[in-house]
């Protein structure tokens, strides 16, 4: 009989497959030790921890993103300090598992004593290498060759995910936090993660199916179970509605698709220096090329408090209201670069521009004519070029009330899925942990198509909510003309 | 010895991508680096207790330079602080 479980989603999606219950840490108590042999074990320990990950790491295919969470933890492992701490403990007649766990109980009193909830999630990172060593010697044993894993632990760290990154399909978890790595690196391969269920080990093996959009799982699912049937005939799934990428980065792009949504922050995150617009038109026309010069929708910078450029220096903090287009609308000089860029870049007349976080007619019509000021000048230096479709983005509740006059301006409407739920549940931006019913986002999205296609244009979702197979048929219904996925969801299409 | 005030700038504060650009710089120069915020001093070589002093956005945090070349290195940290952190 299948038996429901309800949790709390800190990523969405849905996932099939086998429990695979994650190895505890096991420490010998028993054994007799010197000094000596233990901080030989412990060095030892160092070297299999560090060469596990970097194995791992050369033979994953990872994103710019994973690495980076992926050396933070390489880092710790080679930080002299915590070395020296361990060995410290061993002296003083630990044994090098003991000395491991002091010194990880001692950072837990650290990090628990911060009040920024951010950081108390970066104790997981020093947790999840302690584990990597007390368990250095026995990890071999569970090296699964298990497809279709769904990660069960009481806690689950980057480390755990890491070593099963090409199997695995939903993590669950008893403790953990939008705000963790782990969160993040769910989010970036596309797998669901469940908090708040724990798993007693007679669970190990069952099949599960993992429900991260409305956060619950189910084991041993019956056949007759609806969202196993819709997840089953989601394979090569056929719609008229157009399914195209959105990428953060070049790698994102794994076959020539077209591109709905192109989030140039992240394409020059790591410059230290603002990106020139020759620069930008390489970048664009060489996304272009990858795509065999398909359609190519590119976003102007997005910028908010999680997405920060170091060289776009800033007169004010970023918050909810100040941030994206009114942060470009203060930097002229950037906004108008990457606006010539994008225009120039359009050589073979495939890309459109898309204009974030636009609420008002009376915005809509200042990027407009900013965006007039950047043509003109680029005429004036006879440089020739060909326009690109222009559009805005609509994500948040005063936009939707003010899209159709918006839309007059533009040639099509995008959905930014991602801030309309939380304008509309006013969600904090770091607190979306909830589950919440989508009804009212789906309300919205519904008039936001009867008001652009009042005016004949083109309206496309982006965020996480295109993702949604389960909902494909109401976008259908909708009329929504695309949407815009990540390539691991799109690959699932015809 | 040098020392001087840097306040955190980083939308996320003194975190793991910001700390470990900080880390490979100290640990590539000659002088001793210390960070000082909340009256906990630590070593600017070690990423663990770089970050476990919660130095969020917004909060100051002292910078001590001891030993080595004092000026080159206030340079060097004073513009990569300045950029990232």
């Amino acid at each position: 009989m299948s038996i429901q479980i309800k949790g709390k989603t800190i990523n969405s999606g849905v996932g099939f497959g086998k429990i695979l219950i994650k190895q505890s840490i096991s420490s010998d108590k028993t054994a007799t030790f010197s000094k000596n042999d233990e901080i030989q074990k412990f060095k030892q320990a160092l070297d299999i921890a560090t060469s596990n990950i970097q194995n791992k790491i050369s033979l994953s295919n990872l994103s710019l993103d994973e690495l980076d969470i992926y050396n933070v933890q390489l880092e710790f492992l080679a930080d002299t300090e915590l070395q020296n701490d361990i060995i410290s403990n061993i002296n003083n007649n630990m044994s090098y598992q003991d000395a491991i766990l002091n010194f990880k109980n001692n950072y837990l009193k650290e990090f628990e004593n911060l009040d920024d909830e951010t950081f108390v999630c970066r104790f997981d990172d020093i947790d999840s290498i302690c584990e990597q060593l007390i368990n250095a010697f026995n990890n071999q044993e569970q090296e699964s060759n298990q497809k279709d894993i769904i990660l069960f632990g009481e806690k689950i760290y980057p480390l755990d995910i890491l070593k099963y990154r090409n199997n695995i399909k939903a993590c669950i978890s008893k403790y953990g936090s939008h705000l963790s790595h782990t969160s993040i690196l769910c989010k970036n391969i596309g797998i669901p993660y469940i908090i708040g269920i724990d798993l007693t080990p007679e669970y190990s093996q069952k099949q599960v199916f993992v429900d991260g959009d409305n956060g619950y799982i189910i084991i041993e699912p019956q056949e007759q179970d609806i969202r196993i049937n819709s997840l089953n005939s989601n394979k090569n799934i056929s719609t008229k509605i157009t399914i195209s990428g959105s990428i953060s980065n070049i790698k994102d792009i794994q076959s020539p698709n077209s591109i709905g949504l192109c989030r140039t922050e992240f394409l020059f995150m790591e410059y230290k220096n603002q990106p020139n617009i020759s620069d930008q038109i390489k970048i664009y026309q060489e996304l272009s090329k990858s795509i065999n010069n398909k359609n190519l929708t590119i976003r102007t910078f997005d910028i908010c408090s999680d997405k920060h450029l170091r060289w776009f220096k800033l007169n004010k903090p970023i918050d909810d209201n100040y941030r994206s287009i009114k942060i470009c609308l203060d930097n002229i000089d950037i906004f108008k670069a990457q606006i010539k860029a994008i225009i120039l870049a359009n050589s073979n007349k495939n890309i459109s521009i898309l204009f974030p976080f636009i609420n008002t007619f009376y915005e809509m019509q200042q990027v407009l004519k900013i965006y007039n000021q950047c043509k003109n000048e680029l005429k004036l230096d006879n440089l020739a070029f060909n326009e690109p479709k222009i559009g805005a983005m609509i994500e948040t509740k005063t936009a939707v009330e003010n899209v159709y006059e918006i839309a007059k301006l533009v040639d099509f409407v995008s959905i930014g899925t991602n801030d309309l739920t939380k304008s509309l549940y006013n969600i904090d931006r770091e607190s979306n942990d909830e589950c919440i019913d989508n009804s009212m986002l789906l309300d919205n999205i519904k008039t936001i198509s009867e008001q652009a296609h009042k005016l004949n244009k083109k309206v496309c979702i982006c965020g996480e909510l295109a993702s949604d197979l389960t909902l494909l048929r109401t976008f259908e219904k909708l009329n929504i003309d695309e949407l815009a996925v990540p390539f691991n969801i799109l690959n699932l299409y015809n | 010895m040098i020392k001087f005030n840097h306040k955190i700038i980083n939308s996320v504060g003194l975190h793991a991508r910001p700390g470990k650009i900080l880390v490979n710089a100290a640990k590539s120069l000659d002088s001793e680096i210390l960070i000082t915020y909340n009256q906990k001093t630590v070593p600017a070589t070690s990423l663990i207790k770089v970050i476990a002093l919660g130095a969020t956005t917004g909060s100051i945090i002292e910078i001590t330079i001891n030993g080595g070349n004092e000026q080159y290195t206030y340079d060097v940290i004073k513009k990569l602080l300045d950029e990232n952190v």
